[in-house]
């Protein structure tokens, strides 16, 4: 008897060990920092990470088809120029036109998902270098777009400015929760929901698993593992979003802020296989949590930008050490 | 050291994988100096014993002795220590390194420095010498080689490794009979010098020719040893089955009606050359033909896996466009794939999500939710009709036996609705009771207006099953014979095309 409650145990520690990081961060945080549990703290912490939810989730999708998107941070870029390009080329006022603008800058991510997915399923080109080649396009695009100058929102002049600038500034005025979090809780539950509870979800974790039985059994593989890019790009696109109103301008040079390997990192951490198949939606974003509770941390302790990046590497092989030696006990 | 003295004596192993018990008490005593054979139907365990034997997979229970010393096996490696080598069915050989570096690549790194090359190799055609294979060269790249030689080299590494235990999962499967004999004669030298050798095969011949005592298992449970002298291959079989195995290919009573799938002057390549044939409802054709024949690419072609150069197909007199399996499958064709494990089931995924795969449609409500009562049920009634083994439909198809997995496959297969089946070796890799089972399911398609193609190497189940047979040679139609034609004669020499 208390064999199998000893395995169970372990077993529990291996399924959950995102988790576990995660308190025992928590844990130590608030131990070197009192300022760390402060709510302003948190909601900062919450406010920061709604873009990266967006790719994360946007990341783990491709990985479960098997594949890769690198190019999430150049279509973060993208996305983040297009909003400010539209709203002050069209000299966009009404909040309508705001909805247009946040309407193209998804259309432009989907695009590039698009030319992503069918590259990889169609073309069935290796997903690491398609999206390579893709990201440095995106990248390019970004620079001539805008001359490579920033693109100032002044909000004196639009009604959009004003309402995009205020939304992220914005708080529930019950329990002080920025309005952004809510946005990216409701994307969690609305992709927990596709990935457990439907057929879609359901056949994206199959194509993964073993692509060659399930185009045998008559299922469009393509199909599954192009959308998969195709929303993987719109979800970027739109985290661009959050990054440009948060700065209240927008910047080409956000197409070389390595927003793509903290995604992938954030999904690994979440212990998804790289190989493709089974990943869980909460279990990203709490690899997202992870590498965002690191940062605050050393940022808190007034550490360095340099060494922080030093950390959060040996942080994301420590997660991963661990998944594998819960996969060997297996 | 008495004559009772076990090189390897296994006592009550037990091992269970995710509910289902593979080993329920196994015991398995090996002498020195003796072919001990290793039998029963796939799932019984046999393979599972061995890998908890050479350190691969851990014992739930039960003991081990090696000479007489009690041990606990932990890895590989320690196995390899007490002298244990384990030859897979699948050759695990570098193909681009040179025999003698195979031969040696787990002491490369650790007894040299600098590597010899010259001592090394003139090491390797020692062993190589010894076993009498001296025209296998110890500086050959193993990828030059046929499977027998491979084999040779695998036990070579093993001899090297100073092994007394030498155990070999089902060797003969993939070798011709000149090979097979090569193999015995080496076999029978490593009994001269003492080793223990354990000899897992299905082939009642080759055990009673080469071994001297057999272990029978049923799953999962120990049956009886016996010495091969005082049994006869009947009785042998009947013990691995537990029943008399009369009336193995089960009887169907099936009205065949009209002509209801044709193909006509399908082509691709070499290996698929203008193939014609009819089926009707409640028929089954068989397809057999030598290994490369073109077989499965036929059907690969006709269901849309493979692109076909020309043809066409109808179905119930009506010409269908067919280039994808999801066209096929949507025509009402379905493919049960020659491999299994790549091809025909989700091995990672469990039981639910691998038969509802194709037909996900049925139980969709709003927003693509799946509905999981009703998909439940759907399992549930498709798990008994197939008679599939499993403790949990959530467990992953892994934990499945061959035979259990197959029937997932069909259970796939069979909820994806079609009315005309490709079946691609369907009872391969599969025990004698699954077999049989499975050849229950397609009478039962049968008697249900089903049109069944089957592909299958065996000849004894292709007349066994098959109420016509298409048999190919070298990518073309070599000829069709009816029940009454269908002999073993006549397949191979049609397949052989020698009249």
């Amino acid at each position: 008897m208390e064999k199998i409650k000893k395995t169970d145990l372990k077993a529990f520690f291996v399924s959950n060990n995102a988790v576990i990081i995660f308190i025992l961060l928590v844990v130590i945080a608030s131990c070197m920092s009192p300022n760390f549990l402060s709510s302003r703290n948190v909601m900062n912490i919450l406010r920061q990470q709604v873009p990266y939810v967006l790719i994360g989730i946007g990341a783990m999708l491709t990985i479960m088809t098997g594949g890769i998107d690198l190019s999430i941070g150049a279509t973060l870029g993208v996305g983040s120029v297009v909003i400010a390009l539209v709203i002050t080329k069209f000299g966009i006022m009404s909040v309508g036109g705001l909805f247009f603008a946040v309407f193209l800058t998804a259309l432009t991510g989907a695009v590039i998902g698009l030319l992503n997915g069918v590259l990889v399923a169609y073309f069935k080109m290796a997903a690491f270098i398609a999206t390579l080649a893709v990201m440095t396009i995106g990248q390019g695009i970004a620079y001539m777009s805008t001359n490579g100058q920033p693109i100032r929102l002044v909000s004196d002049e639009s009604r959009a400015v004003d309402v995009l600038v205020e939304f992220t500034k914005s708080k529930d005025p019950i329990l002080g929760i920025p309005t952004v979090v809510y946005v990216a809780v409701a994307v969690i539950l609305i992709f927990c929901f596709v990935i457990k509870k439907t057929a879609y979800g359901r056949l994206l974790i199959a194509c993964g698993s073993n692509e060659a039985a399930v185009r045998l059994s008559g299922i469009h593989v393509n199909f599954y593992k192009t959308s998969a890019y195709v929303i993987c790009g719109t979800l970027s696109a739109l985290a661009g979003i959050f990054v440009t109103s948060r700065a209240s301008s927008a910047t080409p040079a956000t197409v070389n802020g390595g927003y793509e390997l903290d995604a992938i990192a954030a999904v690994v951490i979440g212990g998804a296989n790289l190989e493709g198949g089974k990943a869980s939606v909460v279990n990203t974003v709490i690899g997202i949590l992870i590498m965002a509770v690191i940062g605050n941390i050393m940022n808190l302790m007034s550490i360095a930008a340099y060494p922080q990046k030093v950390v959060k590497g040996m942080i994301i092989i420590a997660a991963v050490l661990l998944k594998g030696l819960g996969n060997k006990k297996e | 050291m008495g004559e009772q003295q076990y090189q390897v004596e296994m006592r009550n192993i037990k091992k269970s994988f995710g509910g289902v018990k593979a080993l329920d008490g196994v015991s398995l005593q090996v002498k020195k100096g003796e072919i001990h054979a290793l039998m029963g139907e796939n799932g019984a365990g046999k393979s599972t014993i061995m890998k908890i034997l050479a350190g691969s997979l851990q014992k739930d229970d039960g003991e081990i002795f090696i000479d007489g010393k009690a041990v606990d096996i932990k890895s590989p490696g320690e196995g390899m220590r007490q002298g244990i080598s384990i030859i897979y069915q699948e050759l695990m050989l570098v193909p681009d390194l040179t025999v003698a570096e195979n031969i040696f690549i787990d002491s490369l790194n650790k007894e040299y420095k600098v590597i010899d090359w010259k001592k090394l190799k003139v090491r390797a055609q020692e062993y190589l010498d010894e076993i009498g294979f001296s025209h296998i060269k110890a500086s050959d790249e193993v990828s030059g080689l046929t499977v027998a030689y491979q084999q040779v080299v695998e036990i070579c590494k093993a001899l090297s490794r100073n092994a007394s235990v030498l155990i070999l999962d089902e060797p003969t499967s993939v070798l011709s009979s000149k090979e097979v004999a090569y193999l015995f004669k080496l076999l029978r030298n490593l009994r001269q010098q003492g080793v223990a050798v354990i000899y897992i095969s299905h082939r009642l011949d080759e055990v009673m020719d080469l071994c001297d005592r057999v272990t029978i298992m049923r799953d999962g449970r120990y049956i009886a040893t016996v010495d091969t002298g005082s049994i006869t291959q009947k009785e042998l079989a009947d013990m691995m089955v537990g029943r008399a195995l009369q009336d193995y290919y089960p009887e169907r009573n099936v009205e065949i009606g009209e002509v209801n799938f044709e193909v006509k002057n399908i082509c691709r390549g070499r290996m698929v050359r203008d193939i014609s044939f009819q089926v009707r409802k409640g028929e089954v054709l068989g397809i057999n033909g030598l290994v490369g024949a073109g077989r499965t690419e036929v059907v690969r072609a006709i269901f849309g896996a493979d692109k076909k150069e020309r043809g066409q197909i109808f179905l119930d007199g009506r010409e269908v466009t067919i280039r994808s399996p999801k066209d096929a499958i949507r025509n009402g064709i379905g493919l049960l794939p020659e491999d299994r494990k790549t091809q025909g089931v989700l091995l990672d995924l469990s039981i639910r999500d691998n038969i509802t795969l194709g037909c996900l449609k049925l139980f969709v409500s709003i927003l693509g939710k799946i509905n999981r009562k009703k998909e439940t049920d759907f399992i549930h009634d498709m798990v008994r009709r197939m008679a599939i083994k499993a403790g949990n439909i959530e467990n992953n198809v892994s934990s499945l036996s061959g035979g259990n997995q197959q029937k997932v496959a069909i259970a796939k297969l069979l909820a994806s609705n079609c009315k005309v089946l490709l079946l691609d070796e369907p009872t391969r890799g599969v025990d004698v009771g699954a077999k049989r089972e499975i050849y229950k399911i397609i009478n039962d398609f049968a008697a249900q207006g089903y049109s069944i193609v089957m592909i299958s190497s065996e000849m004894p189940e292709i007349i066994g099953m098959c109420d016509r047979v298409l048999v190919m040679r070298d990518g073309r139609a070599a000829g069709e014979l009816d029940k009454k034609e269908c002999s073993e004669s006549n397949l191979i020499s049609y397949s052989m095309g020698v009249q």
